[in-house]
């Protein structure tokens, strides 16, 4: 399980890095606008997918994750922010800090379903959920990093 | 007891999001994209919210389903709204309609079937579309 995780971290951050450089090679060709939206887009579903898989990595020290993972998604927004103009960084940072909290949100209740009253059967697939989920939050930044490269030949 | 309705629930919800969605298809060359942006975001959060508040209602045992069946109904939602104007509103809407469908299910499972919560979500919803049609009426 372990080694499942530090797989799907591995490539998400991979994923983060590499449009990180396709981006900034293009960086000439794009408006102001969409420098925002690639701000926006990027930075939220990457810095909920991290802040997920690096809180059901680590199961203890709840409040200290959440720091960092705040602090990985406000990083991740700043850099996708600065690409263009300066103006960018706060959607870029916000979106950041908001994904953040929702992925360690969303761990918190995967690791234990008592906190939204969920029904106690699932405590017997915990494992299978942490799974599925970290594979579709996978999935899904794949399809927005696809999106968002394909956005730039429209 | 409000187990029985929700199915019309959802059906109503749709149905007015398909009209609002028709409405806006007339009116689409006179929106700029500030206010298409916003429209993308608005319409495509809000009914993943509404549809994840209202399915985890009616089957509170398959969590880990209705999450992934709201992120795709938001996803969606968010990408046909902003689809109207121009490519970077699809990318605003599909983002926050992902965001809001991850969030819903959670919410609405913490409410344990709450009927006030309901009506209120609801309530949202209605004004929202509201203010939509209301915002690219004068626009």
């Amino acid at each position: 399980m372990n080694l499942f995780l530090i797989v799907i971290l591995g490539v998400n951050s991979f994923l983060v890095i590499l449009l990180y450089f396709i981006m900034r090679r293009k960086r000439k060709l794009f408006s102001e606008r969409f420098g925002a939206v690639l701000a926006m887009s990027g930075t939220g579903i990457f810095s909920l997918n991290i802040g997920l898989v690096v809180h059901l990595l680590v199961k203890d020290e709840m409040s200290l994750l959440s720091v960092l993972s705040i602090m990985i998604g406000g990083l991740i927004g700043f850099l996708f922010g600065s690409l263009v103009k300066f103006q960018s960084i706060l959607t870029g940072f916000t979106h950041g800090v908001v994904g953040g909290i929702m992925g360690t949100m969303l761990a918190a209740v995967i690791l234990n379903p008592a906190l939204c009253n969920l029904p106690s059967s699932y405590l017997l697939n915990i494992s299978q959920n942490i799974m599925i989920f970290s594979v579709f939050g996978t999935i899904l930044s794949v399809i927005s990093m696809g999106l968002l490269c394909y956005s730039l030949r429209v | 007891m409000i187990v029985e309705y929700l199915g019309y629930i959802l059906y109503g919800n749709l149905v007015l999001a398909g009209l609002t969605y028709l409405y806006l298809f007339n009116l689409r060359k006179l929106i700029g994209f500030q206010l298409g942006m916003n429209i993308a975001n608005m319409a495509g959060g809000f009914f993943a919210i509404v549809t994840g508040v209202i399915l985890i209602y009616q089957f509170p045992l398959k969590f880990v389903m209705i999450t992934i069946v709201v992120t795709i109904v938001g996803m969606l939602a968010g990408a046909l709204f902003g689809s109207l104007f121009d490519y970077q509103t699809v990318m605003t809407g599909y983002t926050n309609g992902l965001m809001m469908g991850i969030m819903a299910p959670m919410v609405g499972a913490a409410a344990k079937n709450s009927l006030v919560f309901l009506t209120f979500i609801e309530l949202i919803f209605l004004i929202s579309l509201t203010l939509l049609v209301l915002s690219a009426k004068h626009s």
